[in-house]
């Protein structure tokens, strides 16, 4: 609400009278007269004598002036104390924003020092959030140039909003994002924690904002299977699952193209269709690749695209490809020469159907005729496919060569293909086969494999599941919180203390001492915040808890007699009447009557 | 009317009293306030501006006293060095009028 000015001049009315002030302004007095005037009229010479000096100052105007300062301070510290507002100190320490000299300052106290330590932010774009320090020295300048606070509060505002809106934040957005249901970042007395609503912490270099992201999304994703997904990190985790899988897929896909380019430049293709196809369904899903979308259509058309290039050499060139599956078999195929001399269409007429097919293939098998295959003494078998036909081809699948019917449990074995392990489980149709990842192993031919008995041994070393806390634990109930101290508000008799004049204190003391007192109080604020969490806490054995409290309860009694003494030098330091008393009085209105709860609580629980 | 940003950049320049690193001040930080921010703002403005107003005229009225005071002194000097100017020509008149009464 603006407040109301009486006889607020108009933009003309100041003009008027500043101009016509100019005309006596550039006036010469002569020095006869201005000793004339000296000697008959003292008081309206000094008075002339200071305009003329360009004292122009009155101390209305000098109030208005500082007044100004004190708004656009005030605008500021809002703004940084709005933006401290989002790191998670937990009970290691808290953060308040002063300015002093037209200087920001973030002033960081820290419990585990004992004293006010010191938080140093750079001020510029990515760089804003690092490099944190923690010191035992002076006050660490934040912004001494207030254009660039406001580019920098700018910034953030909209980083805010977008992640209220659930938006994803650019690069240079991220780092802004924390508070306890996210990202967030908890400094101790050894450097910055990163946490994510208490589940995990990780030491991080926080200088470097990118790395520092790729860390957080690294661990989203390593924990993604145990912590239940929440909030704006969510879409960063998908983001860092998304990279790390479709980064495998896009790898497979391009490392299978030169062999697929080198089929399409052999074959006869005078349209050039297949090559067509072939680019467009690789365009198609790099473009989803690299929009982050969903690659399962774009990806099956490219292995459609894919497979027609491979059908057409191996309709067109039957011969070399039996030629290249001879090189590819292994020696235990002694009667390949007699197979290769023959025409594939003869050796093994294309089937009607995958029955057909699959009775072909029992009835072959062991002839050689689908499969090659040597052991090795371990018992581990390689196997090479050999489909010459297209039929053959289009009716394969894996499971047909080793399955149920050649293994008793597949599930016993891995099987190894392009240096890709499958397991036997089911596929995207939900067919039981190999699979990686849901995705079944494709039977080409020329396709080779090995597949061997899982050790025992490995079932039993398997991980056991990392029970990670629930991180529902930054979001304490308000309610359990502030209760106990409103409750016993009441009836506790506060002594009021009285200004002393002999206690008096300068501005500089009296700032230095109500900094110190709002640590304190925060500091407190957030013990007994802590302190009701371990209360609510079921799940803590009773020894357990009980423990804990005793630890909390003498850390509070310690906290609580610290800023009795600081509101005690700030109750008879400063007047009742004063603007100081206004401000840091109001501000640490709360300061007494809590820290009384917290001594009559430990009082009677003694 | 809530306040507009044009409207506090403009009242701030034209508010001589204030110094190059307040209204520095002023243009960077008032374009990313809020409607009650500036509104607040041009409220202190306006406030440094009344008393920039009180502070012209009361300088205005030393300034009109001392053209006053000298416009008078100005007067009576003009006075005292014309009354002194003269008395050398009567003293001439006067010696020229015993000349030609001795010479008689």
């Amino acid at each position: 609400m603006a407040e109301s000015l009486p006889n607020t001049p108009t933009l003309e009315s100041l003009d008027t009278v500043q101009s016509e002030l100019k005309e006596y302004q550039s006036k010469d007095y002569g020095k006869d007269f201005l000793a004339y005037y000296k000697t008959k009229y003292p008081d309206d010479y000094k008075a002339l004598a200071a305009l003329l000096a360009e004292d122009q100052s009155t101390p209305e105007l000098d109030a208005q002036l500082a007044r100004l300062d004190a708004t656009l301070d005030h605008f500021v510290l809002d703004k940084l104390n709005a933006y401290v507002s989002h790191f998670d100190f937990g009970s290691n320490g808290n953060v308040s924003c002063s300015v002093e000299n037209g200087v920001y300052k973030i002033n960081y106290w820290n419990n585990a020092v004992g004293e006010a330590a010191n938080v140093t932010l750079v001020k510029k774009g990515a760089d804003f959030i690092g490099p944190w320090t923690v010191k035992n020295s002076a006050p660490a300048v934040v912004y001494s140039d207030l254009e660039d606070a406001s580019e920098d509060i700018a910034l953030l505002a909209v980083a805010l909003q977008r992640v209220k809106n659930n938006q994803l934040l650019s690069a240079e957005e991220r780092p802004f994002v924390m508070n306890g249901k996210d990202l967030g970042f908890k400094v101790s007395s050894g450097g910055v924690v990163l946490v994510r609503g208490g589940s995990f912490a990780d030491w991080v270099d926080a200088r470097d904002p990118e790395s520092f992201v790729a860390l957080a999304n690294a661990r989203y994703a390593q924990l993604k299977p145990k912590v239940p997904r929440v909030g704006m990190g969510d879409v960063r985790v998908a983001e860092a699952t998304y990279e790390t899988t479709k980064k495998t897929e896009l790898d497979e896909i391009e490392a299978a193209l030169p062999a697929t380019i080198e089929k399409l430049n052999k074959i006869n293709d005078p349209d050039d269709a297949l090559r067509m196809s072939l680019d467009t369904a690789r365009a198609a899903f790099l473009n989803d690749y690299r929009s982050v979308k969903d690659t399962t259509a774009s990806r099956a058309a490219y292995e459609r695209a894919k497979q027609a290039v491979d059908d057409a050499y191996a309709q067109q060139f039957p011969t070399k490809v039996e030629t290249e599956q001879k090189a590819g078999s292994s020696a235990a195929r002694g009667s390949s020469a007699e197979v290769a001399s023959s025409a594939p269409q003869e050796k093994n007429p294309e089937p009607q159907s995958e029955e057909d097919f699959i009775t072909a293939l029992h009835k072959t098998e062991n002839q050689g005729k689908y499969s090659s295959e040597s052991t090795d003494p371990d018992g581990t078998r390689h196997m090479t496919i050999h489909l010459p036909t297209k039929g053959d081809v289009r009716w394969s699948r894996i499971q047909h060569f080793e399955g149920k019917d050649t293994l008793g449990d597949p599930t016993a074995y891995v099987l190894t293909s392009g240096g890709t392990e499958y397991q036997w489980g089911l596929d995207e149709q939900g067919t039981e086969t190999w699979v990686n990842d849901g995705r079944r192993l494709r039977v080409l031919d020329g396709t080779q494999y090995e597949i061997k008995a899982k050790p025992k041994i490995v079932a039993s070393v398997e991980p056991a599941p990392v029970v990670e806390p629930v991180p529902t634990v930054t979001a304490a109930p308000a309610v359990a919180i502030v209760a106990p101290v409103a409750a016993v508000r009441p009836v506790i008799e506060i002594p009021r203390v009285e200004y002393d004049p002999e206690l008096a204190l300068d501005a500089d003391e009296a700032a230095a001492v109500a900094v110190r007192a709002k640590s304190v109080k925060a500091s407190l604020d957030a013990l007994i915040k802590d302190s009701a969490k371990v209360e609510a806490d079921t799940s803590l054995a009773a020894d357990r808890k009980a423990f804990m409290k005793e630890i909390y309860a003498s850390r509070i009694a310690e906290e609580s007699q610290q800023l009795l003494k600081f509101m005690d030098q700030i109750d008879k330091g400063i007047p009742a009447d004063g603007a100081l008393a206004l401000k840091e009085k109001y501000e640490l209105k709360e300061a007494r009557p809590t820290a009384f709860a917290q001594i009559e609580k430990t009082r009677k629980s003694a | 009317m809530a306040a507009t940003l044009d409207e506090v950049l403009e009242l701030a320049k034209g508010t001589h009293a204030l110094s190059q690193e307040q209204l520095s001040r002023i243009l960077a930080l008032a374009p990313t306030m809020d409607a009650a921010d500036l509104e607040r703002l041009k409220t202190v403005i306006l406030g440094v501006r009344a008393a920039e107003t009180e502070s012209a005229k009361k300088q205005l009225a030393i300034y009109k006293k001392a053209a006053d005071a000298q416009e008078a002194w100005s007067a009576s000097t003009a006075h005292e060095k014309l009354k002194n100017a003269e008395i050398p020509e009567i003293l001439q008149d006067a010696a020229h009028a015993d000349a030609l009464i001795n010479n008689l």
